[in-house]
């Protein structure tokens, strides 16, 4: 078993800290600073959610997902619930600007994420307009409601197309080996 | 596909995308306490949307400076605390109370169980002060909301949070969150009915397995619909947290709760 840094944090290694820090410190800064237009505010969310990771981190399986995509995960969790609680405020701007194709530039350790490049696989299997629904959705954090009005498609057809889209992904990515465990919540 | 089945997915999918409103995070939080493998599948389609996020993510603009040793700082304080909560843990536990909640415990303890208790008391007040003064000092108080003060401590290391619910209908009314060394928490509701404050007022108990009798943790009153939040302070040392209620008394308060009157419960599920 790896000593990934999670374990390390989780086993209460201070120098893992450190290098958490130094690791993925661009990573969740860039995350949120496309969320979070005020920089006072970035940053408390940031130290949000560092202290999520070393909360969460003897959560993290390496089994299942790369660590970058475990912190991605933790981080967005706290975007979003961030998100709810300031009634989404992200400017909108020309869906032009805002449709683009995924970055072939993000940096070495997102490389490394087997998950990444699956997706960018995975989105040349996907619909154009799920494609565009998960980019709008994703990429810029804008709500379906907010998607519906700067495409003119319908909401229903927006929830579609994301859920849809996302079901593939996770299919792709092999993220729904547990679904055989819905066939015990039943009614 | 079965329509249940169905209905989870889009639930977990919505919530993945943070599309979820209130009613529907309610409806996806009972789901998963009552069947908790679906939090497995409830990640899955998280770590979708962070994989998904990291395809067109940049990282052109490193963190700054001044931000990553605030971070450091703060993973000091964070990590000292830690530590400090795994080596009581390690420490012999105290004798339990029998199981019902507002079960009066027996014969008082001998004298020096008593004084070891209260070295171990006074240490956690002295913890407390540390952490109330580093974290919640009348100055940082000024400043923060109460939204903000119950994200602090959302953020301590020790910090739980469980959902009130409604003691007979089950229904979800809110939340409540409570850290132990901190000895504060915040109940936040959305579906507390508004009360009249001149016939009659609110009152929060904490069921503390370390007391005899539930401890009185204030009092407050709904006088506006929608999201309100609440601070829970208590004079008496909090050990153990086993329950937080709720009753409804008459102005002022009272001593020993009515329990005919519980409106809201919020129970602190034990590990192991």
């Amino acid at each position: 078993m790896s000593n990934s840094i999670l374990r390390r944090i989780a086993a209460k290694d201070k120098s893992a800290v450190e290098e958490c820090i130094n690791v993925y410190g661009g990573l969740v800064w860039s995350l949120v600073r496309k969320m979070c237009s005020n920089k006072e505010e970035a940053e408390d969310v940031v130290q949000e959610i560092f202290i999520d990771i070393w909360k969460n981190a003897e959560r993290f399986n390496e089994t299942q997902a790369s660590e970058v995509t475990f912190i991605a995960m933790i981080a967005r969790r706290r975007l979003i619930d961030r998100l709810r609680k300031n009634k989404r405020q992200i400017p909108v701007e020309a869906i032009e600007d805002l449709i683009t194709e995924p970055s072939k530039s993000f940096s070495d350790q997102m490389h490394n994420s087997i998950e990444a490049k699956k997706v960018l696989e995975a989105f040349t299997l996907l619909r154009p307009e799920q494609k565009k629904v998960l980019q709008l959705s994703i990429f810029h954090g804008l709500s379906h409601q907010e998607i519906s009005d700067l495409t003119g498609m319908p909401i229903g057809t927006v929830k579609s197309h994301a859920r849809r889209g996302l079901m593939k992904v996770r299919e792709i990515l092999g993220f729904d080996k547990n679904d055989d465990l819905l066939k015990g919540v039943e009614e | 596909m079965k329509e249940k089945e169905k209905r989870i997915l889009e639930l977990l999918s919505d919530k993945a995308l943070g599309e979820l409103n209130e009613a529907e995070l309610a409806e996806i939080g009972k789901l998963e306490e009552d069947h908790p493998e679906l939090k497995k599948i409830a990640e899955s389609f998280e770590l979708t949307a962070a994989a998904i996020s990291l395809t067109n993510l940049e990282v052109s603009e490193p963190l700054p400076l001044h931000l990553r040793e605030r971070l450091l700082k703060v993973s000091d304080e964070y990590f000292t605390e830690a530590r400090k909560q795994v080596e009581e843990k390690k420490k012999p536990e105290k004798k339990k109370s029998k199981g019902f909640i507002f079960e009066r415990e027996k014969a008082p303890s001998p004298f020096f169980a008593w004084l070891g208790w209260a070295v171990a008391g006074a240490a956690c007040i002295a913890l407390g002060i540390n952490i109330w003064l580093t974290h919640f000092s009348p100055e940082t108080k000024k400043e923060l909301n109460l939204a903000q003060q119950r994200e602090k401590i959302l953020q301590m290391p020790d910090a739980i949070k469980v959902e009130w619910k409604h003691p007979e209908t089950k229904e979800t009314l809110g939340d409540l969150v409570w850290s132990n060394s901190a000895q504060r928490g915040f109940a936040r509701f959305y579906k507390l009915p508004t009360n009249e404050p001149e016939k009659e007022t609110y009152q929060f108990w904490i069921i503390d397995e370390s007391q005899k009798s539930p401890t009185d943790a204030g009092l407050f009153n709904v006088t506006t619909q929608g999201e309100v939040i609440f601070p829970i302070d208590t004079r008496i040392k909090v050990d153990k947290p086993k329950m937080f209620a709720i009753t409804v008394e008459k102005p002022g308060g009272v001593v020993i709760p009515s329990l005919d009157k519980i409106v809201a419960v919020a129970e602190v599920k034990t590990e192991g």
